[in-house]
């Protein structure tokens, strides 16, 4: 994600119009904060901020984000701002593409660009708000500019001179238009990391309704029910994700887990079976854990003459058809 | 007498019930956190988190000497991953830091840029 000051490299070529965007798009009801001196970060960071819904001043995040000794701000330091206002910041696959699809999806996205040379980088922050296809221009909201319009090339010569670096400020529960799983779930999972378990959880729930063939999506909206003291929702969705063959090691794992909880312990057995038989090799970690899991489960005392509580079978995938 | 018996009782039972009641949770750590599952999939934030310690009051200290005040520096601090801290204890100093690269230099910029197009220069070199 950062790259180093004084290295930014030209990752690829200037990139055109992907063939099937708009014609144009101006996303409307996005604020205008011009910045003062050094401060294109907290003003980018105030507009991106303003978009969701969030009203910020500018000079309220300068005590977050403004890096005196640097004369700037840092690009994880907005992400983790854009967090602590329980906005998943989504960061873009560096890709001219990925912006304008983003674009078209209504979102405004922020920037970084550099207006120096290799040596002698000059670093800034901008938001995207459209472009005009038919004028080859991009529009932006960039220093004391509300509406700047910058021709395509040298956008993206500044851009590509950052690396491309560019971040999406997603309210809870709403998923980017380029967003992958995998990126999706990490930015969820760095929401919980610092604490907005609500926001991570809403994140979770919508990553698997987006993706509902991937099991971390699963497992990660399970965790989410569970801690909210829903373990019979847990254990559901569980259920659905072997069913639908959507499921991994880990999704066997805390599926056996929830059985053994409520007392099932040759269901929990069973189903962990289905952990230890993996298509493809586990990670260590994830290995270890299983072996935990099996270790706890076997050490619970045995129903009187094998008694079980109901609903303890194993979930199993439906055969295919 | 009596009180002192009753207060045995009590607390006997207290005990009781916390051992009941936080049996279950104590016996159970075996369900696998979101965040572990993610992080097993890239074992550099698994060096990131044994290192997070150390980096935490580091950064912070660094932070101060460029000049964040003190109060907000452990608040920004809580603010970041393990793996976004340990990038930073790198990279503080050399990180790009957007600042006023547009408003004052967009102008050099723009003139090297016009010598690029125009073929007097060659510093823009693209990749291959």
């Amino acid at each position: 994600m950062l790259s180093t000051a004084g290295c930014a490299s030209l990752s690829g070529r200037i990139a055109s119009w992907p063939p099937e965007s708009a014609r144009s798009v101006e996303i409307a009801g996005v604020p205008f904060h011009p910045q003062t001196e050094y401060q294109c970060g907290p003003a980018a960071l105030a507009t991106l901020l303003g978009s969701t819904g969030l009203d910020v001043a500018p000079d309220s995040l300068t005590g977050e984000v403004f890096l005196p000794g640097r004369r700037g701000s840092l690009q994880s330091e907005l992400i983790a701002a854009l967090r602590r206002r329980e906005r998943l910041a989504y960061e873009l696959a560096p890709d001219f593409a990925a912006l304008v699809a983003e674009l078209e999806s209504g979102r405004p996205v922020l920037v970084l660009q550099n207006f120096g040379v290799p040596l002698w980088p000059r670093w800034h922050y901008a938001v995207v708000i459209g472009f005009d296809r038919e004028a080859d221009r991009l529009l932006l909201r960039s220093g004391t500019t509300e509406r700047l319009r910058m021709r395509r090339t040298w956008f993206e010569s500044s851009w590509r001179r950052a690396d491309r670096w560019a971040v999406v400020a997603v309210p809870p529960g709403e998923v980017p238009a380029t967003a992958t799983a995998e990126r999706y779930l990490r930015a969820a999972a760095d929401l919980e990391t610092v604490d907005q378990r609500d926001a991570a959880a809403r994140a979770y729930a919508a990553a698997a309704s987006r993706w509902p063939e991937n099991p971390l999506a699963r497992v990660a909206l399970a965790n989410a029910q569970l801690a909210g003291g829903r373990a019979e929702l847990a254990e559901r969705t569980l259920r659905d994700a072997v069913t639908a063959g959507a499921a991994d090691a880990v999704v066997h794992n805390n599926l056996a887990d929830l059985l053994a909880r409520r007392g099932c312990r040759n269901g929990a057995l069973a189903q962990l079976r289905l952990a230890e038989n993996p298509a493809a090799p586990l990670a260590a970690p994830i290995a270890e854990a299983i072996e935990a899991t099996r270790r706890e489960i076997e050490a619970m005392p045995a129903g009187a003459a094998g008694e079980e509580p109901a609903g303890c079978a194993p979930a199993t995938a439906e055969p295919a058809r | 007498m009596f009180a002192v018996k009753i207060r045995r009782a009590l607390v006997s039972l207290s005990l009781v019930a916390l051992v009941f009641t936080s049996t279950p949770a104590a016996v159970w750590a075996a369900n696998i956190g979101t965040v572990a599952a993610i992080e097993a999939r890239s074992p550099a934030d698994n060096l990131a988190r044994v290192q997070n310690v150390l980096a935490r009051d580091d950064v912070q200290q660094r932070m101060v000497a460029l000049g964040v005040d003190p109060a907000d520096a452990a608040g920004r601090i809580a603010a970041l991953t393990p793996a976004e801290l340990a990038r930073l204890a790198d990279q503080l100093e050399r990180a790009p830091a957007g600042g006023d690269g547009f408003a004052i230099l967009g102008i050099v910029f723009l003139v090297l840029l016009v010598l690029e197009y125009t073929g007097t220069i060659d510093i823009f070199k693209k990749v291959p």
